[in-house]
């Protein structure tokens, strides 16, 4: 009984390290995946130059670093905090600080040429994390104490899961054994109009529209809700704002590293 | 409760064990699917007459072979002996290497040979080349390490109270920890990943033969039992630093199949 008791922690333990992180592994792969088939040939080479890999090898590369020695400090780097009203805090303290750092991380890769190609590509790897994790609607940090609404659990086949955990899973969640080819083949459909509104404004900007968007994900899963045997309907309903959040991150990941490498 | 649950743990702990012989399924597609790449369109389209499909689509054979209960004393050829002096010790027949040059001659005289014969020898090819290169299949003669099993401790990063130590399988560490870690490639992506990473190296990495490539693996080992023991702990820092490690073994067994077959299939 005890042995069973420890192995029930040890998986408890599991599921809840994977709580702290925004899209899973598979979502942020598949994003990164999605945002390479939009770069500029001359941004591919250069990202390819720099990496020696592509987008998608390093995209979990934060999560994997984040309890590591010097990069720790980037452990609150996954995501946006609001304030008490629910905009942007311009400032924030611990987590949440994953726009910020966007926007310092560009500036600097104004001049990427003046600056030593090691620091060129770990800047790179930040963007391609940090970007997509603030897309992730959990990763709109929203102060518990103003937003309790948003604390809460849902049921998978009866058992209790985070909501946070279920939104970063989302995008394989009922996709099981999809590649992130598949992903891309299946889900990026956009016309170019439609890629274009995705790409219009700056990290600022596109982070307001994440703040905005973060709400309409608590609607979609209220709580206690029943998400592993919800009908094909019901699924396709998330998934089609997942999936929207996940291009969006995508397309203007590219853009940025478009911009950069002009 | 107590003995159902023995029970359940050793089933698995068999599992486990079954599974962990050598290099995980998608780390071996994987390895295939970069080699697929490199065919000569001569040795692509004889193997894909001798087997009929791809060379990625049964990379495990020897494997698939014992789970029906057939061929179990092909259980020991995964692994590579290696003298102390790094010279490969090919006198032992369950050894990778003399089962590859084994089923090289073969492949070579195929003309005189039955499709049976000729096609159990192209999988076995295929399986081993792929094993030989899994670190944890090389056994060097004078490290205790690298000739049991055994488990080392992963540790989590974490300090204090959320700092966690958990046991891992050294077989299963090797036999594709860190592929894992991309559940969207395909093997088919993830043998493009290595190219790109390893491409430009191609030529220098499959130079050679068989014997060559062990003693190659064997000065892989030599570094990585320096400090890999039973017990030994693994930070977090140092798990992730590994896994260009397992990539470019990886690749090397990749641009090796490729090779060989290549060479025979002239």
């Amino acid at each position: 009984m005890k042995l069973f008791k420890r192995l029930t922690l040890a998986v408890a333990a599991l599921a809840l390290s994977h709580s702290a992180f925004a899209w899973n592994s598979f979502g942020h792969e598949a994003i990164a995946y999605v945002a390479e088939q939009h770069l500029t040939p001359k941004a591919k080479e250069e990202c390819r130059r720099y990496l020696n890999h592509s987008l998608a090898y390093y995209s979990v590369w934060m999560d994997h670093y984040r309890n590591v020695g010097i990069f720790q400090p980037t452990n609150f780097w996954h995501g946006i905090k609001t304030d008490h009203a629910g905009k942007i805090d311009p400032a924030p303290r611990g987590h949440g600080q994953g726009l910020i750092h966007t926007e310092r991380i560009i500036k600097e890769m104004k001049k990427y040429k003046n600056l030593p190609d090691s620091t060129v590509r770990q800047n790179i790897i930040y963007l391609i994390h940090m970007i997509p994790d603030f897309h992730t609607p959990v990763h709109i940090n929203f102060p518990r104490r103003n937003f309790p609404q948003y604390n809460y659990s849902v049921r998978n086949k009866g058992k209790k899961m985070s909501i946070h955990a279920y939104w970063d899973g989302i995008l394989n969640m009922y996709r099981k054994d999809w590649s992130m080819l598949r992903y891309y083949q299946e889900v990026d459909k956009l016309t170019p109009k439609e890629a274009k509104a995705y790409i219009k404004g700056a990290p600022k900007t596109w982070g307001e529209e994440c703040v905005e968007a973060a709400h309409e994900s608590y609607q979609l899963t209220p709580a206690n809700m029943e998400i592993g045997n919800l009908p094909k309907e019901e699924q396709a309903h998330i998934l089609k704002y997942a999936d929207e959040r996940a291009l969006k991150a995508a397309y203007r990941l590219a853009a940025t590293l478009n911009k950069i490498f002009k | 409760m107590k003995t159902t649950l023995k029970y359940i743990i050793v089933a698995c702990a068999l599992v486990v064990a079954s599974v962990a012989q050598a290099w995980n399924d998608k780390s071996s597609r994987s390895i295939a699917e970069l080699a697929a790449r490199h065919l000569t369109p001569a040795a692509k389209s004889q193997t894909e007459a001798i087997l009929g499909g791809s060379i990625t689509e049964n990379t495990q054979w020897l494997h698939s072979l014992r789970r029906e209960g057939k061929a179990q004393h092909t259980a020991k050829w995964h692994r590579v002996a290696v003298a102390r002096n790094l010279r490969s010790m090919t006198s032992n027949e369950n050894d990778a290497i003399v089962q590859i040059e084994r089923a090289t001659a073969v492949l070579r005289d195929r003309a005189n040979q039955s499709d049976s014969l000729v096609r159990a020898s192209l999988l076995t090819v295929i399986h081993l080349v792929s094993d030989m290169h899994d670190i944890s299949n090389i056994q060097i003669e004078g490290v205790p390490a690298s000739l049991h099993s055994f488990n080392i401790k992963l540790s989590n990063g974490k300090s204090g109270k959320a700092h966690r130590l958990t046991d891992y399988s050294w077989k299963r560490f090797w036999s594709g920890f860190w592929i894992g870690r991309h559940p969207g490639f395909s093997p088919a992506l993830y043998g493009e990943e290595l190219e790109i990473c390893h491409g430009k190296h191609k030529d220098m990495l499959s130079k050679g033969n068989p014997r060559i490539w062990a003693v190659d693996m064997a000065r892989q080992c030599i570094l990585v039992y320096r400090w890999a023991s039973p017990d030994c702990e693994l930070s977090l820092e140092a798990v992730n630093g590994l896994e260009p490690v397992q990539d470019l073994c990886l690749a090397r067994a990749g641009f090796r199949l490729a090779a060989l077959l290549n060479d025979i299939f002239k």
